[in-house]
């Protein structure tokens, strides 16, 4: 009787749950007011009402909901049950406290070489980093500890050839099985769920080109001392190569497997696809370094780390939220989307203690598989990279967007542990602070440009890591060259060169520059604004705000509203794979405003704003609600940029890579109400600034004897007369002049002037603590390979004193 | 009127439907109380024999496997086994089979502590899944 309830019960349940997507539509009537309606679409097409609004996130987004069934007076409608909880997707099955591990290394009967002595077996097994019992114990955050249970000093014989072995049913198990009696044998038992490592000196023919094999968790195994439950690696040298160049990796690698860890690689059907995952040890991409052993500087292959969907299976990572939202990720956490299809997982990899090996840091993507029969982890492309191998360039740096299950993940800032991620739409908020490159147009007026310093006080900007000397076999690891992060909106940028397979070899995939791309100055002025903000229509992503050229403002597209003196348009527009942040005003000085608000005010959780440039208000706002005031606590600026009002452009992009703060023209600084730090970028013929303190054809202030000749068309040391250079160099001085530190910051050309105050930004720091006077001459040069620039080299000429 | 019509169909659909389950074969007690004479597991033995008459059968145990990692990512594989838990194990092929499982499959991989039931064919060598269930 029992059990007929329950098997009713049962079928009641699978008659009255329903599974399908949340539908809706919206009827506005004359009168001005409008009814909603939602319904639950099943897939063969019918719609159930819904009883109640469903969450908007589940409305028209193809996102599959299970509902129940309900009835009300009027008829049977549905609703939408509560989204699944993560551990109904993700499953988890911890690991924790002290693991027994026995380490043998054991010959076939016919093969007598011992490729390995025993301090090598047990240092790469249980030494110290790195090691398969470092890299476990410190990827748990210590919620594992390794520890030798029994320890074989010394290589003993296993009871068959290698040819014996292949003859068996299953020479795998057949060598576990005689290595359990063997050290039986020699008084060994080994603990149930415990953990059994054989490192073998040679490879049966059956085992075909493997280099490890592990066990998923435990097997039984039958022991004069009872049934007993081991997790089994066997380790087979396959190439002398790794008597110097020890393989953490696999071991590591299979450790994984007995901790019942599978391949997490791409979704796939060749060969590479299933290990295809540069992120996580249970990938297998070599990951070469050099480091200290007990055999002086060895070249170790490193595990690579150990990603969230791993982590948290093992009870050692933790998801900070899921959705739509914008999230600090540090180690060890994340946050998910759900999705029809399982769970996709993002998370960020970098300052791990093995994770610091990688050649990059970035933000990277799971998708976790919640109806799996085997794999169940898998790597998530998510640039459009097809080949072998692309794990290694499918990753997020800051700037880079792209869309997971519906949703645009954003990475907006990030340092050498935790990331900014924004889920959804990033707004104002999200983006301010952000890691950041400046674009200006290239025939702007200097107003416009210098704009772009105080947007710079807004943001910080990126310095990310490139690696143009990949090679498979001799990595460089992660680098800085110096990068560039303010361009001309007609320039060619530097590129962050990643490197992914296409099955035949090594293929450059080269990214622009890193970095949320801070565009300053209209449409007119402005390309890169033009693009995305074209005049007279909507802009990318349906941006309403634009500027109207009939009517000569800026025109809000919703309510037809027009602004035609000061106002400007902030707004946050991810287009592609990159996330913009548009600042432009209808004059210069509204550019130069708009730029302001963003330093000194409180941004609104808002995608786009338009703002009075006067008093601030925010005239509209995308979405609707946050007109008003704006909140302004100000700010107290420690440095200014000064350009010479008529110079080029590239002298004030040059401007913004020097600093963030006050953005003047040379005709409006007034010496008094300066700031501490002031950058004075751009020569003495442009800007009239520099040319009080270091005039050309003499030496300047305080005897510095770096000057421009007119006559010589160069940078003279003036102490010997020299002509130190024509071309593709630059001065840079620091000199303090009533209680300010002035810094000039020139070149031949506009170019030149940029590339000084790069060499500020990255080797400025010596030179702006001297107390007293000082000053460089530097020459500078692209890096650049395979056609793509990747960065800035430089070379001192003179210094001063 | 109509409403009661309604719950009325609903209820004998139910009732119906639950004689029919509470009667179907699958429903008989677990294989591995009583099995039929040719469904008992094989001993370690019996593994290494060549090929016999396939028979189906339902045995319980859990699903033990060892991945085989190949050198340079250029392949590698994993052998699926059914685990009976007293050192004995066959070779399960679930290609074809169907997944009637509460958890996520990874939980059971390796897990002496979460048996399945395994109904397939079972050839003297290998067993080929058609379904596996709690």
């Amino acid at each position: 009787m029992t059990r007929a309830l329950f098997v009713l019960l049962g079928l009641g349940w699978l008659v009255f749950a329903l599974s399908g997507y949340v539908v809706g539509y919206v009827v506005d009537y004359v009168n001005g007011s409008s009814a909603t309606y939602f319904f639950l679409r099943l897939d063969n097409g019918s719609l159930i009402p819904l009883v109640e609004p469903p969450p908007a996130y589940l409305v028209g987004t193809g996102e599959r909901v299970e509902a129940e069934l309900v009835y009300t007076e009027e008829a049977a409608k549905a609703m939408v049950s509560a989204p699944r909880e993560l551990t109904q997707v993700i499953t988890r099955q911890p690991v924790s406290g002290p693991l027994l591990v026995t380490l043998v290394a054991a010959k076939f009967a016919d093969v007598s070489a011992e490729p390995y002595n025993m301090s090598y077996v047990h240092d790469v097994v249980f030494g110290p980093l790195p090691s398969m019992r470092h890299f476990w114990e410190s990827a748990s955050g210590g919620a594992v500890v390794i520890r030798p249970y029994y320890i074989h000093w010394g290589w003993v014989t296993l009871p068959r050839t290698k040819a014996a072995y292949c003859n068996t049913s299953n020479a795998f198990s057949q060598i576990a099985v005689d290595m359990i009696n063997l050290l039986y044998s020699k008084g060994v038992k080994l603990p149930s769920y415990s953990y059994l490592i054989i490192i073998l000196n040679d490879r049966p023919s059956c085992f075909g080109a493997a280099a490890g094999i592990g066990t998923l968790r435990f097997w039984s195994f039958n022991t004069p001392y009872g049934t007993i439950h081991l997790a089994v690696s066997l380790i087979l040298h396959y190439t002398n190569f790794t008597r110097n160049n020890p393989n953490v990796l696999v071991i590591a690698h299979e450790f994984g497997h007995n901790l019942g860890l599978d391949h997490p690689g791409t979704q796939g059907d060749d060969v590479w696809s299933e290990y295809d995952n540069y992120w996580d040890v249970m990938g297998n991409l070599r990951l070469r370094r050099y480091l200290n052993s007990w055999l002086g500087v060895a070249y170790y292959d490193l595990p690579n780390g150990l990603t969230l969907p791993h982590l948290y299976f093992l009870g050692w990572g933790s998801f900070v939220g899921s959705g739509v939202g914008a999230w600090l990720l540090g180690p060890r956490s994340g946050v998910y989307i759900p999705a029809s299809v399982g769970v996709y997982t993002v998370e960020y990899k970098c300052g791990g203690v093995y994770e610091q090996f990688l050649d990059w840091c970035g933000v990277v993507v799971h998708r976790v598989s919640s109806s799996a029969s085997g794999r169940w982890v898998y790597f998530h492309t998510v640039l459009n990279v097809t080949g072998a191998i692309v794990s290694p360039v499918n990753f997020l740096d800051v700037g880079q967007s792209a869309w997971v299950a519906g949703q645009r993940v954003s990475v907006v800032w990030r340092n050498s542990t935790h990331a900014k991620v924004v889920v959804g739409l990033p707004t104002l908020a999200d983006a301010v602070g952000a890691n950041a490159t400046f674009v200006v147009g290239s025939r702007a007026a200097a107003i416009d440009s210098v704009a772009a310093v105080y947007a710079r006080a807004a943001f910080s900007p990126t310095a990310t890591f490139t690696l143009p000397v990949f090679h498979y076999e001799i990595s460089n690891s992660r680098t800085l060259f110096n990068p560039l992060f303010a361009y001309l909106d007609n320039e060619q940028w530097l590129t962050q060169v990643r490197y992914y397979s296409a099955g035949s070899g090594w293929q450059p995939y080269p990214v622009r520059y890193p970095g949320v791309v801070v565009s300053v100055g209209g449409p007119f002025a402005n390309s890169l604004t033009r693009a995305l903000n074209p005049p007279d229509r909507l802009g990318a992503g349906g941006l309403p705000f634009y500027f109207d050229t009939a009517a000569g403002g800026i025109r809000d597209a919703r309510t037809g509203q027009v602004w035609r003196s000061r106002a400007a348009v902030v707004a946050v527009v991810p287009n592609g794979s990159r996330v913009y942040v548009l600042v432009w005003g209808l004059g210069g000085e509204d550019t130069r405003r708009a730029a302001r608000w963003l330093a000194e005010c409180v941004p609104p959780r808002a995608y786009a704003v338009v703002i009075n440039t006067t008093d601030f208000r925010v005239l509209a706002s995308w979405p609707s609600g946050f007109e008003g005031a704006s909140v302004c606590p100000g700010a107290v600026y420690t440095a200014a940029a000064v350009v010479g009002a008529g110079a080029a452009s590239i002298d004030a992009v040059g401007a913004a890579m020097a600093a963030g703060g006050l953005g003047l023209l040379d005709s409006e600084v007034v010496f008094d109400r300066l700031p501490p730090y002031v950058f004075s970028v751009g020569g003495p013929l442009a800007n009239s600034f520099t040319r009080l303190y270091n005039p050309p054809d003499r030496p300047g202030f305080g005897g510095l004897p770096f000057y421009y000749s007119t006559s010589r068309g160069g940078i003279v040391d003036g102490r010997t007369g020299a002509l130190l250079c024509t071309s593709n160099c630059f001065v840079v001085a620091k000199l303090v002049d009533r209680g300010r530190a002035v810094v000039l910051a020139w070149g031949i050309g506009g170019h030149d002037t940029r590339a000084a105050a790069a060499y500020l930004h990255h080797h400025g720091r010596s030179l702006l603590d001297s107390r007293s006077n000082t000053a460089r001459v530097v020459s500078w040069s692209y890096l650049s390979r395979d056609g793509y620039r990747y960065g800035l080299n430089f070379t001192t000429l003179a210094t001063w004193p | 009127m109509k409403f009661g019509f309604l719950v009325l169909a609903v209820v004998v659909a139910l009732v119906v439907a639950a004689v029919l389950l509470v009667s179907a074969p699958r429903e008989s007690p677990p294989p591995t109380q009583q099995p039929p004479q040719n469904n008992s597991p094989p001993t370690t033995q019996q593994t290494n024999t060549t090929p016999q008459q396939p028979i189906e059968v339902t045995w319980r145990g859990y699903i033990s496997a060892v991945v085989f990692d190949f050198v340079n990512m250029t392949g590698g594989y994993t052998e699926w086994f059914l685990d009976f838990d007293n050192g004995t194990w066959v070779r399960l092929d679930f290609t074809n089979a169907t997944f009637r499982l509460r958890d996520h499959f990874a939980i059971y991989v390796g897990n002496p502590d979460r048996p399945v039931y395994v109904r397939g064919v079972w050839n003297g060598t290998v067993l080929k899944a058609l379904e596996i269930y709690d």
